[in-house]
């Protein structure tokens, strides 16, 4: 699945908003969207996933328009894609197990309660998770919370990935672990689009870095690149680093 | 001079342009709320043709709308049926229309104030308890959530609620005629000392067909509106929880209102038929 931003613009109230986006996402390429707080990286993730619609330009999907799809069309197009949320926003009311199996029963309406199961406890399996699944997300902590909102975002195997901040609030065991999935799903030509405020992200395990600040892309590039072309010696948003830079490796 | 040339214009254009803009965002929220209203019965009956409310959501929203509220309406509508006997029986007798007490019974019971003080008891406890679960959801992601995996919120989350509460609102509504007419006879045996039989065989005598049919009726809009106005509210709260209680004093006031209205324009409609 490719996914591009065509001189995309959202409104986003007084405060700030995105101006004149054009990003292309192609598969198996991990892209990190980094800027400081309130520059608009998580509305970028939730313009791209289609979750906030544009004020102006084109969301394509696979060349489609992600705007000029009908009610049927769009929830189809969301079970093809992952989204992994700043503050987990797991549904309170459900178990764990039931957030987990929601996404598997959106993807695949025939899949019988047993395989869905199976798919959770496998994923589960996979890293190592021993969770009582009857518990509710206020059971758990903001670690255990983030978590699992990862895995409701990677266990229906998404095409298309999106990260906000996928890895505040988790140790490093965990960090290791979610890191490590997504050099598999990248292998596997998962676009991967991971969004952060924070310069000590794993950055260059990224193939391109997105520098969004007010609302713009001010840079774009490999993390090298962008620290070649600032002239720093540091991460480019790092605090020595002297923040983000106007200047733009690949024109937008 | 050049003051009183620019004050002028501001002193009238000024409330011009407040009313202008006042009346241009009211017209838009009604248009949205009136699109929103038509997208949700579309939804309910596409997803109640096909058998796919989400049978969970709905089965918890029966049971809190309707199982929950039995005591405080059981409570309710006693009291107001032996208010009403109390009354009638004391008083129409003196002027020779002992047998109107009846009528009346099932006047206010059956076709006013039952659906009506029902549908009000449910917009405090129900309809605010919905704006403001789906306005907290809002709040904490969890509707974009829901959008994220492919779920459509409407047909998700609204839906099962609305037909949850359309038809928790038919039942007690029965449940409000049946605890209203045992409380009037209650007291017309225990203070009036009119026997069982004769009280009951005179409101079988006085109840028709058309007092069931217009408090069905009612109860059943009462029950669409209630839904339609609680989860349109629980929606439209934007970004801040503050934003939560202040859409729920909303979404009383309207459902409330609307209520009303519809009482009085069913009411209406069968007079005049």
């Amino acid at each position: 699945m490719q996914i591009a931003l065509q001189n995309v613009n959202v409104d986003l109230g007084a405060q700030f908003s995105l101006k004149d986006i054009n990003l292309v996402f192609e598969p198996g390429m991990m892209t990190l969207v980094l800027g400081p707080s309130g520059s608009g990286v998580s509305a970028l993730l939730k313009t791209a996933a289609g979750l906030k619609t544009p004020s102006a330009g084109h969301v394509l999907y696979d060349g489609k328009d992600y705007g000029a799809l009908n009610d049927q069309e769009k929830p189809q197009l969301q079970t093809r894609t992952g989204f992994m949320f700043q503050d987990a926003a797991l549904w309170a009311n459900l178990s764990i197990g039931a957030n987990l199996e929601l996404p598997l029963q959106a993807k695949f309406p025939r899949l019988g309660k047993g395989p869905r199961r199976q798919m959770v406890a496998d994923g589960l399996a996979q890293f190592g998770v021993d969770l009582d699944l009857q518990k509710r997300p206020v059971d758990l902590s903001l670690g255990e919370q983030k978590f699992i909102s990862f895995l409701r975002a990677v266990i229906p195997e998404p095409e298309a990935l999106f990260l906000d901040e996928p890895v505040s609030w988790l140790d490093q065991r965990w960090t290791d672990s979610i890191m490590t999935k997504l050099e598999a799903l990248r292998t596997r030509g998962v676009v991967i689009v991971l969004g952060s405020h924070n310069s000590h992200f794993p950055q260059d395990r990224a193939d391109r870095l997105v520098i969004l600040d007010q609302g713009q892309v001010t840079a774009t590039g490999s993390s090298k690149e962008i620290s070649w072309s600032l002239g720093l010696t540091h991460s480019p948003l790092s605090p020595s680093g002297g923040g983000v830079g106007d200047e733009t490796v690949e024109p937008q | 001079m050049a003051t009183d040339q620019y004050r002028s214009p501001t002193l009238i254009s000024a409330p011009i342009t407040w009313l202008g803009a006042t009346v241009r965002q009211s017209v838009g929220e009604m248009v949205w709320a009136i699109g929103f209203a038509f997208a949700l019965l579309r939804q309910s009956a596409v997803l109640l043709l096909r058998r796919q409310i989400a049978s969970p959501v709905l089965v918890s929203q029966i049971y809190f709308t309707g199982v929950e509220a039995l005591p405080i309406l059981g409570v309710i509508s006693l009291s107001i049926g032996a208010a009403v006997v109390l009354q009638g029986v004391s008083m129409f007798p003196q002027f020779g229309q002992g047998e109107l007490t009846y009528k009346i019974l099932i006047l206010v019971i059956t076709r006013e104030l039952g659906p009506l003080l029902t549908a009000l008891i449910l917009a405090a406890r129900s309809g605010s308890a919905i704006t403001t679960e789906l306005g907290n959801m809002v709040v904490d992601h969890e509707i974009e959530a829901y959008q994220a995996v492919g779920i459509n919120p409407i047909s998700h989350l609204a839906v099962p609620r609305l037909i949850g509460v359309t038809v928790a609102m038919v039942f007690l509504n029965l449940y409000f005629n049946l605890f209203g007419l045992f409380g009037s006879c209650l007291i017309g045996s225990l203070i009036h000392g009119i026997p069982l039989g004769e009280y009951l065989g005179n409101l079988v005598l006085v109840i028709s067909l058309e007092d069931v049919i217009v408090a069905g009726v009612k109860s059943i809009f009462f029950g669409v509106i209630l839904g339609t106005v609680a989860t349109y509210f629980g929606f439209q709260v934007d970004r801040a929880v503050t934003e939560v209680p202040q859409k729920t004093i909303k979404s009383l006031g309207a459902s409330m209102t609307l209520c009303v209205l519809a009482s009085t324009v069913i009411s209406i409609l069968f007079e005049l038929r």
